[in-house]
């Protein structure tokens, strides 16, 4: 058993008896040693004496040669138990006369030495003892003892010693065990309430102090400690009410949100969904409207031929009116279509490169007819040097249209004037400048200009046609190509609008909603090369988009590469590439995933997109809007074939402007 | 005079436009639908085709693409005719092999003017 | 040197006169039983006491025998050179005649022959405080002080009336005592 390990009960109790008994034990033994010590020289010395008496008396014996005598003088010796031997030697050494103790075996004798002399050997006492009468020595007396006396008293002093050393250690161990308490008893008290207060956590347990010293002391340390703790305790258990209750709160609110979101979301889908099917309606509608209007237009047109050529001059003019009324609920179906494509944010940007001049004089040549309807003469004057522009020529031409079919349609005997002009400058932008001399408007009728279906008033409706949206679209386009329109009208003075727009569109200024800051680089290359066509190449390996590059290049392709399907996008926003090169396996955002984002993105849908990869998904890439499909490793002429489809074409030959005739 | 092939499902359209290309000298041939459309452009040859996208059985841009990919009907001009006023399409026509492509309802005077400068290019007029 | 020459004589003589006192058991020759008798003589001196006038200091012990000079002689040599209390024995033959009166003698042997003249003796013993040895057998019982005989067994034995040497103030051992048969003056 460890001695370490025991109870602080028994550890006392075992020191207090081990101190008491080892000081009994000692004290007792040098007691003992010296008892003995000191019995022993004094039976050495009684011995001693013995033998002086029996040498005295026995000397006359020996004087008088009486053996017999001297061995009843010897025989006395029977009293003394522990003498084993008495011997009488004459003075030539031969023994005159002996005793041995009964029931001992006879001992050695041992040469008779002169004179007195005392010594212990072999746990006995022998004294030699002359004899003399009147100062003649006439022999040895010899005396042996066993000590029977010492042993004897030896072992009577052990067992003493023994009953002492237990007694003492029993009164040592009755004592301890009671006064060990005093030590004890508070520290088990304290080991007690730690043990409760470890095993039930229960820190309002403190421990009793009942006394002052160092245990007190110590009780009083660890009551401090447990208030401490209690007291953290309490504060922690508080902040975790707080935080629980405020993570409830927080719970309950993200529940809340996310309901909210997810209701949201519903609410978005809905509505995108109720926008689609709107937008659906409308372009269905368009097309079912435009097909019977295609029918009667055309028929009153070949009606209108053939009679010119045969019938009544009167029916000609009737079949004029219909065929206006027939093109003016076109150009209010056309009007409409637009207008919800602009709402439906479908409305998309075709940015191109063409001559200003040459699109003006071809406006004049167009409005010419509807000019001289009202007698009013249309000129063009162009300032200086006009050049080129970077725009969606189809929404500039279809702005001018109507700003100059405007004109023509509210003046009378009068002249409508188109000014263009360049001002280069920190931006270079193109000013239009549509004036005329009619009838002009009001501030009140200037201020509902540019809203829908406004028109200076109904009655102006029923006198000039018109479906009160040109203007509204106008708007609308300038803005989304980063434009201005405004106007500046005296009733019955005539108006002036005005319309500028930069000379070169940057290619997001579609999408107001990305404001993306255009990487200046690529501005640059677009502003020095804005007639080539642009390939947007998105690979995430770099060999790949470098090999692409020097092909596409050697082609005559603008190239611009990006390494992921997010700068890909991000990309293809700013720049608006004619076309887009696409691999399906990326990181993080794959071909797929950027095919879907490019074609519902409005201003990117119509984006043609060529998917190049390893994994053969012919179908589901064209599914998918894909334009073409291109497996790995590229067939260079393959590729020269497919993208060559999509060159941007030198001239607009395939341009049509939607809106007709307005 | 050259000979039109016009392929359109819309019976008035179709008879309309053809009484008026008729009427400026044209010889037209008409079929109602994708398939014939396909068939009569490999049969008779025509010196041009104006093709609906629209059509019932096989639409416009597949017999475009068809024909496109053949030798014997790859020369032929073809313009493609959409109601739908929309950019795809023309990006679609581009992309399916149209010449030309025009939005119905169809400005005659402008159509007649893609018609005689493609027949022009050709070499028939 | 001359002390341990001494001592040697006299062990010496004593191994002689055991031989003798064997000699005499064996041969009975009146030499050896002198012998013997003057060791018992010097032993006696030893073992007794006179009074303090009696033996002044630096005064030899004179030893008296009467009737027999054979036993002078062998007890003059055999006390030759002795001490007791650095005094010296003197022997001096006392003849049947002799006045006992100022022989100064401490010891008085008195040989069988002189019997007679006991009375005397015992007067003379308790006026002198001497000790009287006599071969008489009955002698201590008619008031001498020791009797010295020799028994059947041919060993030498001594008798003393304790009544007699207190009467002639001398002091005898209780060691010499317990090996005499003890008598009383009869009355």
């Amino acid at each position: 058993m460890n001695l370490r390990n025991l109870s602080i009960e028994r550890k006392l109790t075992l020191l207090a008896m081990l101190t008491s008994t080892l000081a009994v034990v000692l004290s007792s033994a040098s007691f003992l040693i010296y008892d003995l010590v000191t019995f022993r020289s004094i039976l050495s010395q009684d011995l001693a004496t013995e033998a002086q008496i029996v040498a005295y008396n026995s000397a006359a014996a020996m004087a008088f040669n009486d053996e017999a005598a001297a061995t009843v003088q010897l025989s006395a010796l029977t009293a003394k138990q522990d003498l084993v031997a008495a011997v009488l030697y004459k003075s030539d050494g031969t023994v005159f006369a002996h005793y041995y103790r009964a029931g001992s075996p006879k001992p050695e004798l041992p040469a008779p030495v002169e004179g007195r002399e005392a010594r212990v050997a072999s746990g006995h006492i022998e004294v030699f003892n002359d004899v003399s009468l009147r100062g003649e020595r006439l022999g040895t007396l010899f005396l042996q003892s066993d000590m029977q006396r010492w042993n004897t008293r030896a072992r009577q002093y052990a067992g003493i010693l023994v009953i002492f050393v237990l007694l003492s250690g029993l009164l040592a161990w009755f004592v301890s065990s009671r006064m060990q308490r005093l030590v004890s008893r508070p520290i088990l008290d304290l080991e007690q309430a730690m043990r409760i207060v470890s095993v039930d956590k229960n820190y309002g347990v403190r421990a009793v102090k009942t006394t002052s010293d160092e245990t007190g002391r110590l009780i009083d340390g660890f009551n401090t400690m447990l208030a401490e703790i209690q007291h953290r305790d309490k504060a922690l258990q508080r902040a975790n009410n707080d935080l629980k209750t405020r993570t409830q709160e927080l719970e309950d609110e993200i529940v809340h949100r996310k309901r909210t979101q997810e209701e949201l979301l519903k609410a978005k889908d809905a509505a995108e969904e109720a926008s689609r099917a709107k937008s659906a309606f409308l372009a269905n509608m368009s097309h079912e409207l435009r097909t019977p209007l295609n029918a009667i237009i055309g028929y009153s047109e070949i009606l209108e031929e053939e009679t010119r050529d045969s019938g009544p001059a009167e029916n000609v003019r009737d079949l004029r009116r219909i065929q206006g009324a027939g093109k003016h609920l076109l150009s209010l179906i056309n009007d409409v279509l637009d207008l919800s494509k602009i709402e439906a944010g479908k409305m998309a940007l075709h940015l191109e490169t063409f001559e200003v001049e040459s699109l003006l004089e071809e406006m004049i040549t167009t409005l010419q007819p509807a000019a001289e309807r009202n007698a009013n003469r249309l000129q063009l004057r162009v300032h200086g040097d006009i050049g080129s522009m970077h725009a969606d020529i189809t929404k500039v031409r279809q702005i001018l249209f109507n700003l100059l079919s405007n004109a023509c349609k509210f003046t009378e005997n009068g002249t409508v004037t188109l000014d263009a002009e360049r001002q280069p400058g920190s931006e270079d932008r193109l000013y239009f400048r549509v004036t005329d001399t009619g009838i002009g408007m009001t501030p009140q009728q200037q201020r509902n200009l540019f809203q829908y279906f406004a028109q200076a008033d109904s009655s102006t409706a029923r006198k000039y046609g018109g479906t009160g949206l040109g203007l509204a679209i106008s708007q609308r386009f300038t803005h989304m190509m980063r434009g201005d329109i405004h106007v500046t009208s005296h009733s019955g003075q005539g108006s002036t609008f005005t319309l500028e727009l930069p000379a070169k569109v940057a290619p997001e200024a579609a999408e107001p909603s990305s404001e993306l800051p255009a990487s200046p680089p690529v501005v640059e290359t677009l502003s020095d090369l804005p007639a080539r066509t642009t390939v947007l190449v998105i690979d995430d390996d770099v060999s790949v988009r470098d090999l692409m590059s020097r092909f596409l290049e050697k082609l005559d392709y603008r190239v611009i590469s990006a390494p992921s399907g997010l700068e890909g996008l991000r990309l293809a926003r700013e720049i608006q590439p004619d076309i887009i090169t696409l691999d399906v396996v990326m990181p993080q955002m794959n071909g797929w995933d950027v095919l879907d984002q490019l074609k519902s993105d409005p201003a990117l849908a119509s984006i043609p997109v060529i998917m190049i990869t390893v994994v053969d998904h012919e179908a589901l890439g064209l599914e998918r809007g894909a334009s073409n499909y291109l497996v790995k490793p590229i067939d260079r002429d393959r590729l020269a074939e497919a993208l060559d489809r999509h060159r941007r074409p030198d001239e607009d030959s395939m341009a049509l402007a939607l809106s007709g005739d307005r | 005079m050259p000979t039109i092939l016009l392929v359109e499902d819309n019976e008035l359209n179709r008879d309309m436009l053809s009484r008026r290309l008729i009427r400026r000298g044209y010889t037209v041939i008409t079929a109602h639908d994708g398939e014939q459309g396909h068939t009569m452009a490999c049969s008779d040859s025509p010196d041009l085709i104006l093709m609906d996208v629209g059509l019932p059985r096989m639409d416009g841009w597949q017999v475009t693409r068809l024909l496109k990919s053949n030798a014997g009907t790859r020369e032929i001009p073809i313009i493609a005719l959409t109601a739908h006023a929309l950019l795809t399409d023309r990006e679609k026509a581009r992309e399916v092999g149209c010449d030309d492509y025009d939005t119905k309802p169809i400005e005659f005077e402008r159509l007649l003017h893609k018609i005689e400068s493609l027949l022009v290019v050709k070499g028939v007029l | 040197m001359k002390a341990f020459a001494l001592r040697l004589a006299v062990f010496a003589l004593m191994m002689a006169a055991a031989v003798d006192v064997r000699a005499q058991n064996l041969g009975s020759t009146e030499s050896s039983e002198h012998l013997i008798k003057a060791g018992y003589v010097y032993n006696f001196a030893k073992l007794v006491e006179w009074p303090a006038w009696a033996t002044p200091k630096g005064q030899p012990i004179v030893i008296g025998v009467l009737g027999n000079d054979d036993f002078a002689a062998v007890l003059s040599h055999a006390v030759d050179g002795k001490k007791v209390d650095d005094r010296v024995f003197v022997v001096k033959r006392l003849k049947s005649r002799d006045p006992l009166k100022d022989c100064g003698c401490r010891i008085l042997f008195v040989a069988a022959s002189e019997s007679a003249r006991t009375d005397e003796i015992i007067q003379f013993q308790n006026a002198s405080s001497v000790l009287t040895i006599a071969e008489a057998p009955d002698f201590a019982k008619r008031g001498g002080i020791i009797a010295l005989t020799l028994g059947e067994d041919s060993k030498i034995r001594f008798a003393i009336n304790v009544d007699a040497a207190a009467q002639a103030s001398l002091t005898i051992s209780s060691r010499l005592l317990t090996l005499a048969t003890i008598v009383h003056t009869a009355r």
